[in-house]
């Protein structure tokens, strides 16, 4: 599919047909004649067929790829129909072409894509790279222990949640970033499941993106998979659409674990996804693992790190199961209940044990912590993730996705974490933000002790000063002290760390630094 | 008006057995409110007092009846306090009236508080007439309740009234015995002026209003009058009765019931049970019955943030200019802090001055475990009254130690009747009577030591027996106990405000079961603290809250950062609310361990 223009003044030229192949349509075609030209259209059983294929009920008043096109168009524009120009591409070519713009579009796209580019050009040399974050809550099943905006929604609402990203996008970026948007370093797909969505589903993310923003060389492009969703078509396609980086949410080796959570993977499945990814190309590889799952043992944990240090994959997240209301073993074990294995929680105090044990035997492998969570070999800790804990720029789209700028004034502000809301507010042309604010200089130092803290590298006191002056800082001298007395934090060379008890104490430490 | 058809009464009932809902359809029926202007329990005004049912102060409203007999009367219900904690304020209240009404649910019976109200009403010389409530209830055995009044009260009940307050069946009839069953006030319109003070509450416009019965005389605007018990004079500036809406009114005459306001700024000057007579001619002596109402219970009270010690004691004062039955002095605490020793009639009292503090001053408190007055002779021959645990000197300088003893009515089932006797004994209770109320229900007396009856003594009560006994009580006395004090250290440190005094007997025992609650609370810190309880410098028990092992969102939130500074906010939040005890951080509701404690 190609597209000219931004939405909602946008024309959606689409190669292919869904219900339709090239050679019926060519067959039964209606011809036509304006302005002298002969033309050829869809006939209108075809049409019709077309608009069933993708899910709508009545054919002949709108037109376009998606039914959430609902836009201030006049009504002869609706009426255009999709003249297909080519033969059908198949789906990785097409991909390529739709990053690429083959020239199809004439003279005016052309001007309006210099336009784009100069105003990247301006962009970029203002400011830092971002990095762009994408939520895809489409979920196969709701695992227990899953507290995001995530869930099994119909695959109908694929198309239109695209839409309505698409719409997201444009209209942020005229509200954010009216010099237009900065060049963007690093891509986050993340759910949800994204490895869930079709082939063409994915390409078709990755061209809206390309439309909106330009990607720096080498940049980090990451797409989150569910261990046993990635298919060789979903690996073909990520490779396609660009992603260089995959993290495999495989949080237990353990089958009977994985099961208890509501996953169905077992080793097997893992170590097919990771070969068909490094076959495909995608070697910069994360998995997950979370510490403090129903039934889990100190054995089954020392067992899914082992594997995750032989499986050889350069980064590793560790997790520490959150207990709280908003996922459905949390809310059971809060409430004294024995569904989801709430009954057979391990001990805290073994969870923290596990944690501490699992980051000495990957840093021993060679994948060293650089975060709380996170631990890797030299030089692929991912940039992504650091952007959150350095406060570098990001855009978040989707349900629930958060974005933080700082150019003109530092701000934060978060999406809706409710699907039908954000295609709602977005059909209605409105951002769908369920909270946003400008942040202090208070606000953003604490933040800088906060986040700053959870690497490994720590703060650095100087950088600190020249940031945010010298008596702000100092202001936070004392809570450093106590800190350091108390054995959590250290100095260290003129920067502040956290020691390995303070890391599993963050909260009281960071709680220290607000006002 | 003339005082032969004047009538004043009171309501009095056990809680819940339908006193307010009987005095609504009183003034629904008289016409006094319109069925659009009625609100459940009109006259408990405070919202407090609607939300729990109990009515707090003293209320008197006039009624405005034509009786059958073709005249018109005024009736003046004086609304009464309803519970033991109050039971100086009744006995006021019903020393206005001379007539009450006893409501007695036809399903429950007799019950611990109307045993005590009738009584106190017999003994102000009162016209009882009965009125079995309820009676549309499937469960209703007005016959059986009949019976009780008679054996357990000793009133004729024959001619009791069966009556539904909620229906309004035998209202009427009760209205018609109030005014042929009670009789009018007596009082000489000629004398000098003599009315009771029954009630009295700061009004922020209008200062201290006086509620009063005007026993002799006649009571004018503009009138000097004078307090006699505290020998203050004021002048009368406005005079009213409520009928329940508030009308001015000239002159309050003998046997009338109404508001006096007379540019009073303390309610501590106008104190229940005193009598206000005129400046010029005033009476010889004064009416009987006044008493220096003394508090019971005792607790420390301190704001949670130290720097809300100045709104604390101005809230503490407000509070007094409309309830002068509570005392507060400044105390001090090693582990507290500048806060303020409380005294208060009883533990509901204690908790409705807390709620109010919480909720009208919006205060963030911390309640220290009750106490009562001890009474310690030193070995020097010193008698010190010691309110406060802390303050009880070292076992080698105490001779004697006095514990206040009271005597407790104990009305229950005989189904529960082990497990109450039991619960007795624990509390150190002796037995002093044990009566049949007929079949299946006992009436019990018991003399016990209020400190056991301040901690948990009723809720414990309620469950042994399911809800069904009802107890009241009242001081009878001091007497020496073999007491010790009970310390709890914290970290190595003892903390003042957790000490208690206990009975040497139990002391082993309420020191091992306090520590053991404290761990529970106590939330995990980034250190180890140890918990001890200790008699005279002896550890006789030892806990350990063990450090805390991980506080920290190990979880990837994307660039959900206002989510990570919530729960920062939240949990420091959560910290401000303890106490930091030396560097411990102690939970409120581990000053009041000792109340949940299972033994």
């Amino acid at each position: 599919m190609l597209q000219v223009g931004v939405a909602p003044v946008r024309v959606d030229v689409l190669t292919a047909l869904d219900g339709l192949d090239f050679g019926r349509a060519w067959e039964h075609r209606e011809t036509g004649e304006m302005d002298g030209l002969r033309l050829n259209f869809l006939s209108r059983d075809d049409f019709v067929r077309n608009n069933r294929a993708v899910g709508r009920a009545r054919g002949g008043t709108r037109c376009g790829p998606t039914p959430r096109d609902a836009c201030g168009l006049k009504p002869a524009a609706h009426r255009l129909k999709p003249v297909p120009r080519d033969p059908p591409l198949s789906p990785t070519r097409a991909a390529r072409q739709g990053a690429v713009h083959n020239g199809h579009e004439g003279a005016r796209v052309a001007a309006t894509h210099a336009a784009t580019e100069k105003r990247r050009e301006r962009r970029a040399s203002a400011g830092e790279a971002w990095g762009v974050y994408v939520a895809i809550p489409f979920c196969r099943a709701k695992c227990s222990f899953c507290n995001f905006a995530s869930g099994v929604f119909p695959a109908a609402l694929q198309a239109p949640y695209l839409e309505a990203l698409e719409r997201e996008i444009a209209l942020t970026l005229a509200a954010e970033a009216p010099a237009g948007p900065a060049p963007v370093d690093s891509v986050y797909w993340g759910g949800g499941t994204p490895s869930l969505l079709p082939p063409e589903r994915l390409r078709e993310l990755a061209v809206l993106l390309r439309r909106h923003f330009s990607f720096a060389p080498g940049a980090e492009f990451t797409c989150e998979a569910m261990p046993g969703t990635v298919s060789g078509a979903v690996c073909d396609a990520l490779a396609a659409a660009g992603v260089n980086r995959v993290s495999l949410g495989v949080q237990t080796w353990d089958a009977a674990e994985a099961r208890q959570v509501g996953r169905r993977h077992t080793p097997a499945v893992i170590g097919a996804d990771l070969a068909r990814l490094r076959r495909a190309g995608i070697r910069n590889l994360n998995l997950d693992l979370i510490a403090g799952l129903p039934g889990q043992t100190t054995a089954t944990w020392r067992e899914s790190v082992e594997r995750t240090i032989a499986s050889g994959v350069p980064h590793v997240s560790v997790y520490l199961f959150e207990l709280d209301e908003d996922s459905r073993l949390g809310a059971e074990v809060l409430a004294g209940g024995r569904r989801y294995g709430a009954a057979a929680m391990p001990d805290g105090d073994a969870t923290a044990d596990w944690y501490a044990w699992a980051a000495e035997r990957l840093g021993a492998a060679g994948l060293r912590q650089y975060e709380i969570s996170n631990f890797a070999r030299a030089g692929q800790e991912s940039r992504h993730n650091e952007r959150y804990w350095l406060r570098r720029p990001y855009l978040g789209f989707g349900v629930e996705a958060h974005s933080f700028l700082r150019q003109p004034a530092p701000r934060r502000w978060g999406n809706t974490a409710e699907l039908q809301t954000y295609l709602d507010e977005l059909g209605a042309g409105r951002l769908p933000r369920a909270e946003a604010g400008a942040l202090s200089a208070e606000q953003e130092l604490e933040e800088a002790f906060f986040l700053g803290l959870r690497r490994n590298a720590g703060v650095g006191w100087r950088a600190l000063e020249r940031e945010f002056g010298a008596a702000p800082v100092q202001s936070k001298k004392p809570a450093a002290a106590e800190m350091a007395a108390a054995g959590l934090l250290r100095q260290r060379a003129g920067r502040l760390v956290l020691t390995d008890r303070g890391r599993l104490l963050a909260n009281e430490v960071f709680a220290r630094f607000l006002a | 008006m003339d005082q032969r058809l004047i009538r004043n009464f009171s309501i009095v009932a056990h809680i819940d057995h339908g006193k307010s809902t009987l005095a609504d359809r009183l003034l629904e029926q008289t016409g006094a409110l319109t069925a659009r202007e009625m609100q459940e329990q009109v006259l408990d005004a405070m919202d407090l007092e609607r939300e729990r049912g109990i009515t707090i102060k003293a209320h008197a409203v006039r009624l405005t009846y034509p009786a059958r007999d073709g005249q018109t009367y005024q009736l003046n219900l004086i609304d009464t306090p309803g519970h033991v904690d109050f039971s100086y304020e009744v006995s006021r209240s019903l020393a206005a009236c001379e007539g009450a009404l006893l409501v007695v649910d036809a399903a429950q019976g007799v019950e611990a508080q109307t045993v005590a109200n009738s009584y106190l009403a017999v003994n102000q010389g009162l016209e009882i007439v009965p009125v079995i409530n309820k009676v549309d209830l499937p469960s209703a055995d007005p016959e059986r309740v009949r019976e009780q009044i008679e054996s357990v009260i000793g009133l004729d009940a024959s001619n009791a009234i069966l009556a539904s307050a909620k229906t309004g069946l035998g209202t009427e009839e009760v209205l018609e015995a109030v005014v042929h069953r009670i009789p009018p006030p007596p009082g000489n319109a000629d004398a000098p002026l003599r009315a009771l003070l029954f009630d009295s509450w700061f009004d922020p416009y209008r200062g201290v209003v006086l509620l009063v019965r005007v026993m002799d005389g006649r009571l004018a605007r503009g009138q000097k009058i004078r307090l006699m018990a505290t020998g203050q004079s004021f002048q009368v500036e406005a005079l009213a009765v409520r009928t329940p809406k508030v009308v001015e009114t000239e002159a309050l005459e003998a046997g009338e019931v109404g508001l006096v306001i007379a540019n009073i700024k303390r309610v501590a000057d106008a104190r229940i049970g005193d009598t206000v007579t005129d400046e010029q001619h005033p009476a010889n002596t004064a009416l009987p019955g006044f008493q220096e109402i003394k508090p019971m219970v005792f607790a420390g009270l301190y704001p949670v943030e130290s720097d809300q010690h100045a709104d604390l004691r101005d809230a503490l004062e407000k509070l007094r200019l409309n309830d002068s039955s509570f005392f507060f002095e400044p105390e001090s605490s090693a582990a507290l802090g500048f806060g303020f020793r409380c005294g208060f009639l009883g533990l509901l009292h204690m908790e409705i001055v807390q709620e109010r503090l919480e909720r009208e001053f919006s205060l963030d408190l911390l309640i220290t475990a009750p106490s009562v007055r001890y009474r310690v002779t030193t070995r020097g021959g010193e008698t010190l009254e010691v309110d406060n645990p802390a303050k009880l000197p070292a076992a080698s300088e105490v001779a004697t130690v006095a514990e206040p003893i009271i005597t407790a009515t104990i009305i229950t089932q005989e189904e529960s009747l082990g497990a109450i006797l039991a619960l007795c004994e624990q509390k150190r209770g002796t037995q002093k009577g044990f009566e049949y109320l007929g079949p299946g229900r006992v009436m019990l007396t018991y003399e016990l030591p209020l400190n056991e009856v301040v901690l948990d003594f009723y809720d414990r009560l309620k469950t042994a027996s399911r809800g069904y006994a009802s107890l009241d009580y009242h001081l009878s006395g001091y007497r020496d106990s073999n007491l010790v004090k009970l310390d709890i250290l914290v970290a190595g440190e003892p903390v003042d405000a957790l000490s208690l005094i206990v009975h040497a007997d139990f002391a082993y025992e309420r020191g091992r079961a306090l520590a053991a609650k404290m761990k529970e609370l106590i939330p995990r810190q980034m250190f180890e603290v140890p918990i001890q309880a200790s008699i005279g410098g002896k550890v006789i028990a030892r806990e350990t809250v063990k450090a805390m092992r991980k506080n920290v969102l190990a979880k990837c939130y994307g660039g959900d950062i206002t989510r990570k500074r919530k729960l920062l906010e939240k949990q420091k939040a959560g910290k401000k609310r303890m106490k930091r005890v030396g560097s411990v951080e102690i939970p409120q509701e581990a000053f009041m361990a000792v109340l949940s404690l299972e033994e």
